[in-house]
């Protein structure tokens, strides 16, 4: 839905993510704003935007595997441990830079989640779910009893350096994180509306018709699979480099869960989607855990948002199964043609 | 010796345990071809009901297990009139999606309710004595748990076979848009499958509680224990899912038995290993039709 008066005459113009002047202007102002945050917002929600910023980068690539390809995982956490993990032990222990200890924790992530991923994602029908069940038990318990993770004491991971820069305090993590997140959204984009991205769809869609069409379907699965766990892993080693201690009870199955709950309410094959789906949670489970209440009410706070969770995810299935996204798109064309709309 | 044969009998008990468990999957994955990853915490739900039951109320155990069963069955019957019925035809993606919510809401309500405290309660539901078998000792909860399972097992299997409803519901696993048009109503045998699922959960959770205590973490560790009997014993059989129990039960206490010592809690996690192995070699299972397709 593009409003009137906008002809695109090549394919590249057509593919183009940014479109018109408008959502230039909208898109470089509200970066503006972004950058700008720390200047003007305290600085717990600078801590719970730059948490956000790589939990969103996990859930992009969730959003790719699940939403594009059709795949369930419920490994996603386990993955961005193995990320953080990978990325405190590089930099720490090895004294890697940190720069490239980023991009090889995705990458490791991306192999440990293929070992997992590869006997089921030849198999038709929904192993998958539980071969990363079972990695996400696995390797939690792998890093909670190996030696050099540092066991249940958990591991140590310093600050973010690149060069002479070091990203110690608050605001500068966040700039840090969200220029990760500009970076991933951008390749996460570029996956999807490529050669690539249209495979996933075609294989999440019918996968005798893209084999026929000649994509290569256990490939795809494989890539897909990949790629998501790539995502978890570079969100993991950002976030652990943020936090600067890790530890296994920070990747827990209900993390997992809790992915597939962002991709489904911000809508399923977005990338838009993500980003309402993070920022939908993670605003309620501020409010709820910021609410006056009593030491004896505040015990029932978690609890209460797990329900709230698995309630919203579950209308959300019954009635608008495409998201917040679709609701998004559908307020926009309501405005480009107000107040001229017609019935 | 002992050892070994105190380990293999206490892995049978344990594994009619899981099977029973695993069974509630399969009574789900037959008719709907859903995955109910909601399963392990039915199971944690089953548990503390028989638990409060038991524990606050002081009831006999049996009465706690019946009056939990029946709660159960409600449970069973609220799940599917307000989750699955509305997505009822849709892919089983969503469907498995929405068991993915329901497992967040089981956990919130078991927090809010029960907490993080542990029950412990009485260790047999039929009354038995300890019985020694040469040096070999089993105890009443592990005896429990076999019996229940393997009558359960049965009944399940019998009434699957031989009654119109699990006529009915074999019809609407294979095709139900068939089954609709000769007249059986597909919602009611969805209904009933969740029903059955349930309980099975349930029971499931008591006996599995009966072991050591019902606590938060079991929905996990009872989804975790249950996986590989599911897939081992090939999806959609009864009888499967017990045999494959048995073997699951089994590796899991020799792994107890002998590698406990060194690697310490590696017991649930050596399971998953074979899974991730079974799928590799056997992705049918034992019993499972071969009509597994690859891409």
């Amino acid at each position: 839905m593009d409003p009137a008066g906008i002809y695109r005459t090549t394919y590249l113009d057509d593919m183009s993510i940014v479109r018109t002047k408008t959502q230039w202007t909208i898109l470089i102002s509200a970066l503006i704003l972004t950058v700008l945050a720390p200047f003007y917002l305290s600085k717990n929600l600078i801590d719970v935007m730059s948490l956000s910023c790589c939990i969103l980068i996990s859930t992009l690539g969730i959003q790719i595997l699940t939403g594009y390809a059709g795949q369930i995982s419920v490994g996603q956490a386990a993955f961005y441990g193995v990320g953080a993990y990978a990325s405190a032990i590089l930099v720490n222990d090895l004294g890697v830079p940190f720069i490239f200890s980023v991009f090889l924790s995705g990458l490791i992530a991306a192999a440990v989640g293929s070992a997992f991923g590869i006997p089921s994602l030849r198999l038709k029908g929904f192993y998958l779910v539980m071969a990363t069940l079972a990695g996400q038990i696995i390797i939690i318990y792998l890093v909670s009893h190996m030696h050099f993770t540092g066991g249940m004491v958990g591991h140590k991971a310093n600050y973010p350096s690149i060069g002479p820069l070091t990203f110690d305090t608050g605001p500068r993590l966040f700039w840090l994180n969200f220029s990760f997140l500009l970076l991933m959204t951008l390749m996460a984009k570029n996956i999807v509306r490529g050669r690539w991205g249209r495979a996933f769809i075609a294989v999440r869609d019918n996968d005798l018709a893209a084999n026929v069409m000649g994509i290569n379907v256990y490939r795809t699965k494989i890539f897909a699979f990949a790629v998501g766990c790539f995502f978890a892993g570079i969100g993991g080693s950002l976030a652990a480099h943020y936090t600067g201690m890790i530890h296994p009870t920070q990747f827990t199955l209900m993390d997992s869960i809790w992915y597939l709950g962002y991709i489904i309410i911000g809508g399923l094959s977005s990338i838009t989607g993500c980003y309402f789906g993070v920022i939908f949670f993670v605003t309620i489970k501020e409010i709820l855990t910021h609410l006056p209440v009593s030491a004896e009410m505040a015990q029932y706070i978690l609890p209460i948002t797990d329900v709230a969770f698995g309630v919203v995810i579950i209308l959300i299935l019954i009635f608008d199964p495409k998201g917040l996204n679709h609701r998004w798109e559908l307020f926009k064309g309501y405005y480009r043609i107000w107040p001229l709309g017609y019935k | 010796m002992n050892v070994l044969m105190q380990a293999l009998l206490d892995g049978i008990c344990i594994g009619a345990i899981y099977g029973l468990g695993a069974m509630g999957l399969v009574v789900i994955q037959k008719s709907s071809g859903v995955f109910n990853l909601a399963q392990g915490m039915l199971m944690m739900v089953g548990g503390f009901i028989a638990g409060s039951l038991s524990v606050n109320m002081s009831l006999p155990m049996w009465a706690a297990a019946v009056l939990c069963m029946l709660a159960m069955a409600l449970i069973g019957l609220i799940i599917n009139f307000l989750v699955m019925r509305p997505l009822a035809g849709e892919s089983p993606f969503t469907q498995i999606m929405a068991t993915v919510g329901l497992m967040s809401i089981l956990y919130g309500i078991v927090m809010a309710i029960w907490g993080t405290l542990p029950y412990i309660y009485p260790t047999e539901i039929i009354p038995i004595e300890n019985i020694e078998i040469g040096v070999v000792l089993l105890s009443p909860s592990y005896l429990n748990g076999l019996i229940i399972a393997v009558v359960a097992c049965i009944v399940l299997s019998l009434y699957y076979r031989k009654s119109r409803e699990g006529t009915a519901m074999r019809a609407t696993s294979e095709d139900e848009e068939l089954a609709a048009s000769v007249g059986i109503r597909v919602t009611k045998v969805l209904q009933l499958t969740w029903i059955i699922g349930s309980i099975c959960a349930g029971l499931a959770g008591i006996l599995f509680g009966m072991l050591g205590s019902v606590n938060y973490m079991m929905g996990e560790i009872g989804l975790m224990a249950i996986i590989p009997v599911f897939v081992f014993g090939g999806l959609e059989s009864f009888v499967g899912a017990l045999l494959a129990g048995f073997i699951v039960g089994v590796v899991n206490m020799l792994a107890g038995t002998y590698l406990e010592v060194t690697f310490p809690g590696i017991t649930n996690v050596v399971p998953l290993v074979l899974m991730l192995t079974i799928l590799i070699f056997k992705p049918y299972g034992l019993f499972g039709e071969e009509r597994i397709e690859r891409v």
